[in-house]
């Protein structure tokens, strides 16, 4: 009972910070509904550039088809020779396409003009996204020509992509995000919620009508409630505005948001209790967030990171979350498929709340 | 002026004296950096593999043994007996990565000149490998056809990959990553230093001395100006150089953009902390406004050419937007800068208007009794 009066005052502080309140609530709703209206991983609209150098009636031909590709915008279009690199790093284009006369012996009307496709290659995975998209448009092109000529082609290649029909970047939009900010906002809750009381002075009083235990359960409690509320709020806004169906059980994404908050509350009041101020606390809070969200699988994939690397990988509970959030939302597995990330969940949230408790009732017994 | 060198002293004081916390505010971004920098890789180094052999052909089995001989690919089910339905469960269960069908009759069919279709079905959950691990089953096709049936008639490409011939994912993410890093630095700084003196009652102080709100800001800013040009240039050029990242343009230049960008961040943690009324809503405040921003917005994790109309518009609000285009465009193209004169004017524009934005909030803050 007394460990509710407890989370009923660290509530109220809360909810007098209504500025914050706002922003907890308001912004990311607001964030979450641009994500939720980023298109799919196909790059379009990728300014390009076209300098035709051959003589070819083909390459006429080509370089009208790619300019009727909604997949790219040509800002470009010469026939006079150019240096694509120089063109390059004014970055007004990405790529810049360069056709030219094959061999001289090929100069017969059906020839098809030698094509060189120049990319700003920094961002080598647009990159490599646009030089497949070219090729694609080639090859079609090629086919649709080659036809009259020789009818032996290439087997086609058709490929299929399963679970993602929209082919979103899912994690990078609506969920990753939330997965985020659940992170950023328990951890910044409840990283300064023991060392303001010692900053303040007012651990003594507590300690005088209160266990250690109750302290520390009510201080995990009223952040997990305020959690648990914007993890509501921002689900059902992702639910809501996402365009891809959640396929999985919604219990199963709230046991797991559940085991998930546990390890990050308890975890951030051992930062609570080894800090000696807010400021150190919220540096060191922020710290792991970066840290947990750059190696989760959200930015980047974490399958090949170097095997010393790996370590942190596997220690950081936010990556197991990423994983079965992605298989939940996207291929409706149950629990027979993740329950090996959900057991690492389990022993961790565990792990780390007997450990963090143990340090507070160290710390307080002092 | 008198006051803006005796509050800057105070404030420069402050700092001094607390060397834990800057060595926090200078080590864990460096830290960061490390890491993220070794754990990019976007390649897909290993590609589990199913084959459901509908042809049964020498041909389809020569095509099986080149997979099984290219190191990409790790072939994990087949044979005569395996179907699509155990394919789509091992996808399922992430067992593999993707599963190949090749249809019956490819051999007789390439004979006639009628060559069929080979279907390839990839695990989308994640877009970024499915891409890649198509690309490489295509590739691998590719190969194998023409090998074996040199093509007469076609198009040749040729792929050229400028400024990042190695495809290193680092060109781009580390420079990201600073852009983000700097720009959370430094609206920290600030939004930590006024909330807590709320807290403290020091502002109050503050307050009531005969100070104009312009030197308050600006003697509070300027030694936190220089810690956040300091930390983020000196983690750019640590980063630049463990990294062996180019720097091909002009560094003056790029000096030049973090000058705006830095103040927006600083503005941005000057304006939450003076509206909200402790440490801890400051922090997650300025978070919530540059941290995720700074990440989702401004062409870090996703491509600006991925938005639509609308969110462009959000995402041209957002500081880094701008400085992480000059950034990349000035170190890495090595692009001269009068391109990105637009991106200096935006930035100047946000930077100094937000610092306008904290001054008259700042006055307008001075009526209030709190």
């Amino acid at each position: 009972m007394k460990t509710l009066h407890l989370v009923r005052k660290e509530l109220l502080e809360l909810l007098r910070q209504w500025e914050m309140l706002a922003v907890i609530l308001i912004v990311p709703v607001l964030q979450i509904a641009f994500l939720s209206s980023v298109g799919n991983t196909d790059i379009r609209h990728i300014p390009l550039a076209i300098v035709d150098l051959s003589r070819l009636p083909a390459s006429l031909d080509l370089a009208n088809r790619i300019l009727s590709s909604p997949l790219f915008e040509v800002r470009l279009r010469q026939n006079a020779p150019l240096d694509p690199a120089s063109l390059l790093k004014s970055g007004r284009v990405r790529g810049v396409i360069l056709l030219r006369d094959p061999r001289p012996i090929d100069l017969h009307p059906g020839a098809f003009p030698s094509i060189e496709v120049h990319l700003d290659g920094i961002d080598a995975n647009t990159a490599a996204i646009t030089a497949e998209n070219v090729q694609g448009i080639v090859d079609e092109w090629t086919m649709g020509r080659a036809s009259f000529y020789e009818a032996r082609g290439m087997p086609e290649h058709r490929p299929m992509v399963r679970f993602n029909p929209h082919a979103k970047d899912v994690m990078k939009l609506g969920p990753g995000f939330v997965i985020i900010l659940q992170t950023l906002l328990l951890l910044s809750i409840t990283s300064t919620a023991i060392v303001r009381e010692k900053e303040q002075r007012s651990m003594d009083n507590l300690l005088t009508r209160l266990e250690p235990w109750q302290i520390f359960a009510g201080k995990a409690l009223a952040a997990a409630l305020v959690g648990l509320a914007v993890m509501i709020l921002d689900v059902a806004t992702v639910q809501l505005l996402f365009p891809i169906p959640f396929r999985g059980s919604l219990l199963l994404l709230l046991l797991v948001g559940a085991l998930y908050m546990t390890t990050i509350i308890t975890f951030a009041l051992a930062i609570s209790i080894y800090s000696n101020t807010q400021q150190n606390a919220m540096l060191f809070s922020w710290f792991f967030l970066l840290l947990f969200t750059l190696l989760s699988g959200i930015l980047t994939p974490v399958e090949n990171v170097p095997d010393w690397l790996a370590v942190l990988t596997w220690i950081n509970p936010m990556r197991y979350v990423v994983a079965i959030v992605r298989d939940l939302l996207l291929k409706g597995n149950g629990i027979t498929h993740f329950w090996r990330e959900l057991t690492i969940l389990l022993v961790q949230s565990a792990l780390i709340a007997t450990w963090s408790l143990r340090q507070f009732k160290r710390w307080v017994g002092k | 002026m008198h006051h803006v060198r005796l509050l800057a002293g105070k404030e420069f004081r402050h700092i001094v004296r607390d060397p834990k916390s800057l060595l926090i505010i200078g080590i864990t971004p460096l830290l960061l950096l490390l890491i993220f920098g070794y754990s990019i890789s976007l390649e897909v180094k290993r590609i589990d593999l199913a084959i459901v052999d509908f042809s049964r052909e020498p041909l389809s089995r020569e095509f099986i043994q080149s997979l099984a001989r290219n190191d990409r690919f790790h072939l994990v089910a087949g044979g005569n007996f395996f179907s699509i339905e155990k394919a789509e469960e091992m996808l399922r269960s992430g067992q593999i990565d993707a599963y190949l069908v090749l249809p019956a009759g490819l051999q007789s069919g390439f004979s006639r000149g009628q060559p069929g279709a080979v279907g390839t079905v990839v695990d989308g959950s994640d877009m970024n490998s499915a891409f890649l691990v198509n690309f490489h089953l295509r590739r691998a096709l590719l190969d194998f056809v023409n090998a074996r049936f040199p093509r007469s008639v076609g198009a040749k490409l040729e792929r050229f990959f400028h400024f990042n011939p190695g495809a290193q994912a680092n060109f781009f993410f580390i420079p990201g990553l600073v852009a983000v890093l700097t720009l959370m630095i430094a609206a920290f700084l600030t939004s930590i230093s006024i909330a807590r003196e709320r807290e403290q009652g020091s502002y109050d102080l503050l307050k009531v001395m005969p100070i104009r709100p312009w030197a308050l800001i600006v003697g509070k800013t300027i030694p936190k100006f220089v810690l956040a040009m300091v930390i983020g240039l000196s983690i750019l050029l640590f980063s630049t150089l463990w990294f062996h990242l180019p720097w091909r343009g002009s560094a003056l230049a790029l000096v030049l953009f973090f000058f705006p960008y830095v103040m927006c961040g600083l503005a941005i943690g000057m304006l939450v902390s003076s509206a909200v009324s402790s440490q801890k809503s400051a922090l997650i405040t300025t978070a919530i406004l540059t941290l995720l921003p700074a990440i989702f917005f401004s062409g870090f994790a996703l491509p600006l050419e991925q938005f639509d109309p609308l969110m462009r518009f959000f995402a041209n609000l957002v500081p880094t937007t701008h400085f992480l285009k000059a950034e990349v465009g000035i170190m890495i193209r090595g692009a001269d800068p009068s391109v990105y004169v637009r991106e200096g004017i935006i930035l100047s524009i946000y930077g100094i208007g937000l610092m306008l934005l904290a001054m008259i909030q700042v006055r307008w803050g001075r009526g209030e009794t709190k």
